[in-house]
């Protein structure tokens, strides 16, 4: 196991350990009945050559005769080969929105917690010995399309993969979900959307209807800053706002009411979003980002609240 | 203070325009945020404007923007002061004596006193604080002023152009120049460079003038042409050209005298003189004519005043027609080398192809023919009429037959008889055909009058012989009229002073004239009658003025005032008043200061702009 005492960016060392521990206890819930591929922790739902007994079967010609249960076969006068469930890996893929909206506002530290989510997610699906791949949108030059990991021994690389991007720049979640089509190959398994999803409904909507069509689990986690749960404090001057990505600007000025039409606005955006991905069985968790605590907010967000509705269960 | 102080009206259009911009755009502060996802259903709230003069008055684009309004007025406005600084003027003297050589110790040659004094006040000038505004006076016949300035490198260019001229000039006009140059900056100091003696009224140096003289020659005596003439008699055509030499050393010394006729040389002499010695010289011309010059040779540091000139007329004997049976006259007129004497009897009529000057007859036959090209007679005779014409106007006339008569009769006045009216271009000519033109001399007048034979022109005078004998005023007609045909040779006849204006009287026939200088320039003038008036005589020598049929020469020579043989000034500091204040003032622009800081001020403000947007 390497030193991952630096491998989150949230969490201090001294608590990395035991959190990678009680991480450890936990795996990805798979609803569907996926096809995996290659070896893996998994228990296929088609015959193979795992250590876990499937059923008997009247012996055929070009059996290896090594797979005879001589018990049975004795005992019904026929012979008869022992077959066993074959293990199997799994594809799951991580994407992380590194847009300019993510690192706006350094105080809320949107991006590093989503990087340690995917980290900690990554490190589980690892764990299961799953293929785990990373991708970021959008990309610097220098930044590789993905990474992709199989070894949890590799786990500070994942690290070092999404540290590359620093955030910057507008994200186009349709176009990123183009690629992680391409980058599955036709395989099934899950995905992981961590984004703040402040752009329109149309694009997260087409996206997840893309990934879901072509067989993937999906699983959108939603982290909202805590500058984001309300109107700047700029008083009651009438002011410009300015988006980030886009810059498309709006005058307005800040009141009471103002703050209410907010929220109200934030509110049905998040339902809207909450109900689309019930609507297309697709696992929705949305982590309000706390003023301080972050590494208590995370740790209680991946290990309570992730396992509580069941993206994530314990080992069987 | 401000030179147009009325640049800041400016302000009042300017001012109100800026602050309506400020005030209707409605640019408000600007926030980033994450995303203005949920922002997009707020309302859209119109800047109030309470608000808006708050922004624009918390502007510090709206301040520096005004600041930049008020400056570039103010740079129209020409905002000036006073500042104190020290004005020179240096007067150098380009007159006739500042071509004079003088030793150069340095260079063990000779350089002119000119090339002296351009360079001494070159050396003023580049040791002169870099303040200093120093103004150049080109002394000569007009005085080329340079106005002020601090830029050396203007002032050494102006150096570099100075020219000398021929002319001469006057130091105190000079300095009186650069006096009125100083007195409205305050005051300042004077440096002339010159070889002249100076005497200044001690007004012209007014309180805050200071003037130094700088000297720039030496006395170097020697001699010069003084004098030269072309004296001639009735019966000498031959010319003769004597030219006065003088000494101006204490020593005794020795110089050569040439004589050239247009540029060729004729003859010359050796001339030995005494200490302050004056010689003359005698050359003999014979029948040579044209333009002479004399040139004194000898090592001379100016050989401005070395020269003379002279026109030599061509001269021949005069023709004499005698109609005479008595001896004694032609024996008489015989004698005489001016005349070419035709003798013919009274009752002989002379060969209508001769030209003579002068006809004297005898007895009635006053009656002959001469063949000409044209005949211009005075008006009292008719040649078809072989009759006078009474009421003919005319001076000749008056003069011969009033007062010949009046001197015979003891007329006091005879000797201020003007003798120029017999002048033919002063006579009111009639003009005849061409041909063979008879012509009537009268047995009771003469007559006077010109003709033209070929390409000369002949003065003719018809005497009855018993009015010739017992009339000495026709002796003098007689020589008047060899006078005309033969003029004598003039030696320096115009002379003027270089520079000074000289006034011909070309014919009135004359349509233009030629002027050749002493250079070789030409200039044309048309002429609408009367005398001219020539200015341009800046050059010293000969000029040449042609014109159709007249020709005519003036010399230009410099002022005795400008010879090397004069003592040069002496090298002094005059300084009036106790310290002689030479500092004035100067009013100095702060215009090109804030046309500096403008730009500053508008770089500032897009680097504010763009520093805000980044």
């Amino acid at each position: 196991m390497p030193d991952t005492e630096s491998l989150f960016f949230t969490i201090s060392p001294e608590r990395t350990r035991p959190f990678l521990s009680r991480l450890e206890a936990l795996r990805l819930r798979y609803i569907r009945r996926l096809r995996g591929w290659g070896r893996g922790a998994h228990i296929s739902q088609y015959a193979g050559a795992g250590m876990e007994f499937r059923e008997f079967r009247d012996y055929a010609q070009g059996d290896d005769i090594r797979n005879i249960d001589w018990k049975t076969s004795a005992r019904f006068d026929k012979p008869y080969v022992r077959t066993f469930q074959q293990d199997e890996s799994r594809f799951s893929h991580f994407f992380l929105d590194t847009s300019r909206s993510m690192v706006k506002v350094p105080e809320d530290r949107k991006l590093d917690v989503a990087r340690d989510i995917a980290v900690s997610l990554g490190y589980l699906a690892l764990c299961s010995e799953d293929s785990a791949n990373f991708s970021t949108s959008p990309r610097t030059a220098e930044t590789p399309p993905n990474f992709t990991c199989q070894n949890r021994a590799r786990v500070m690389e994942v690290r070092d993969y999404l540290s590359a991007s620093k955030g910057g720049g507008m994200l186009n979640l349709p176009a990123a979900a183009s690629e992680i089509l391409q980058e599955s190959r036709g395989r099934h398994g899950t995905v992981v959307l961590l984004s703040d999803f402040l752009f329109l409904e149309e694009a997260y909507r087409r996206a997840v209807r893309m990934l879901v069509s072509h067989g993937l689990q999906v699983a959108v986690i939603q982290v909202i800053g805590q500058s984001e749960t309300g109107l700047p404090e700029i008083g009651e001057e009438v002011v410009q706002v300015s988006d980030s990505e886009t810059g498309e600007r709006k005058r307005i000025q800040v009141t009471a009411g103002t703050r209410r039409l907010y929220r109200q606005a934030m509110g049905t955006h998040q339902q809207r979003l909450q109900s689309f991905c019930y609507s297309m069985r697709v696992w929705y968790a949305s982590f309000v980002l706390p003023e301080a605590d972050h590494e208590n907010a995370l740790e209680e967000f991946v290990l309570r609240q992730l396992p509580g509705m069941g993206f994530l269960r314990g080992k069987v | 203070m401000f030179a147009t102080p009325l640049a800041f009206l400016w302000l009042l259009p300017v001012l109100p325009i800026l602050v309506i911009l400020y005030f209707v755009n409605q640019e408000t502060k600007v926030f980033e945020v994450p995303s203005i996802l949920h922002m997009l259903a707020l309302p859209d709230s119109p800047v109030p404007v309470k608000q808006r003069l708050r922004y624009f008055l918390n502007s510090p684009f709206f301040w520096l923007q005004l600041l930049l309004i008020f400056l570039l007025v103010a740079a129209l406005a020409k905002p000036i002061r006073d500042r104190e600084v020290r004005h020179s003027v240096y007067v150098i003297d380009v007159t006739a004596s500042m071509q004079a050589t003088e030793e150069d110790s340095q260079k063990s040659g000779w350089k002119k006193r000119l090339s002296i004094a351009i360079e001494a006040a070159r050396e003023r000038i580049l040791d002169a604080p870099s303040e200093e505004r120093i103004a150049i006076i080109e002394a000569g016949r007009s005085l080329v002023t340079h106005p002020f300035t601090p830029d050396k490198n203007e002032l050494m260019r102006v150096l570099s152009e100075i020219r000398q001229t021929d002319t001469a000039s006057s130091a105190s006009e000079s300095v009186f120049a650069a006096a009125n140059m100083l007195l409205p900056a305050g005051g300042g100091r004077i440096v002339l460079l010159t070889d002249s003696q100076v005497s200044l009224p001690a007004s012209l140096l007014k309180e805050g003038l200071n003037l130094e003289i700088v000297s720039v020659g030496t006395l170097r005596p020697n001699a010069a042409i003084v004098a030269l003439d072309t004296p001639s008699s009735l019966l000498d055509p031959g010319g003769k050209l004597i030219a006065r030499v003088r000494s101006f050393s204490p020593e005794a010394m020795s110089a050569k005298l040439a004589v050239s006729i247009d540029d060729k040389e004729i003859a010359n002499s050796n001339v030995a003189l005494g200490p302050m010695g004056l010689k003359a010289a005698t050359f003999d011309l014979g029948e040579h004519s044209g333009i002479a010059r004399v040139s004194l040779i000898l090592e001379d540091a100016l050989a401005l005043d070395n020269t003379g000139y002279a026109a030599l007329p061509p001269r021949r004997p005069l023709m004499l027609l005698l109609i005479s049976a008595r001896k004694e006259i032609k024996n008489f007129l015989e004698k005489l080398d001016s005349f070419d004497l035709v003798h013919v009897q009274p009752d002989e009529q002379p060969d209508p192809m001769l030209m003579p000057d002068i006809v004297i007859v005898e007895g009635v036959t006053d009656t002959f023919s001469i063949h000409a090209d044209t005949i211009y007679l005075t008006p009292e005779f008719d040649s078809e009429s072989s009759q006078m014409i009474p009421d003919a106007a005319g001076e000749l006339r008056s003069w011969i037959s009033d007062e010949i008569y009046y001197w015979e009769e003891g007329h006091p006045l005879i000797d201020q008889v003007a003798l120029d009216n017999l002048r033919p271009e002063k006579i009111p000519f009639l003009k005849f055909g061409k041909g063979v033109q008879t012509v009537i001399g009268g047995s009771r007048a003469p007559f006077v009058g010109v003709y033209q034979g070929g390409d000369r022109k002949h003065a003719i005078c018809a005497l009855p012989i018993r009015q010739m004998l017992n009339n000495p005023t026709a002796v003098l007609l007689l020589m008047r009229l060899l006078e005309w045909c033969n003029p004598r040779g003039r030696a320096d006849a115009n002379v003027v002073e270089t520079g000074s204006a000289i006034t011909l009287s070309p014919p009135d026939e004359a349509k233009g004239i030629r002027i050749v200088n002493p250079t070789g320039a030409v200039k044309e003038l048309v002429l609408s009658g009367g005398p001219v008036v020539i200015e341009e005589t800046d050059s010293a020598g000969l000029y040449r003025v042609e014109g159709d049929g007249y020709q005519e020469f003036f010399i230009a020579r410099v002022s005795p005032g400008e010879s090397d043989l004069s003592q040069p000034a002496q090298s002094t500091e005059i300084v009036s008043g106790e310290e002689g204040k030479v500092r004035g003032t100067v009013k100095s622009s702060f215009s090109p200061w804030l046309l500096i800081i403008l730009p500053c001020l508008m770089l500032l403000e897009w680097w504010m702009f763009f520093r805000r947007r980044i």
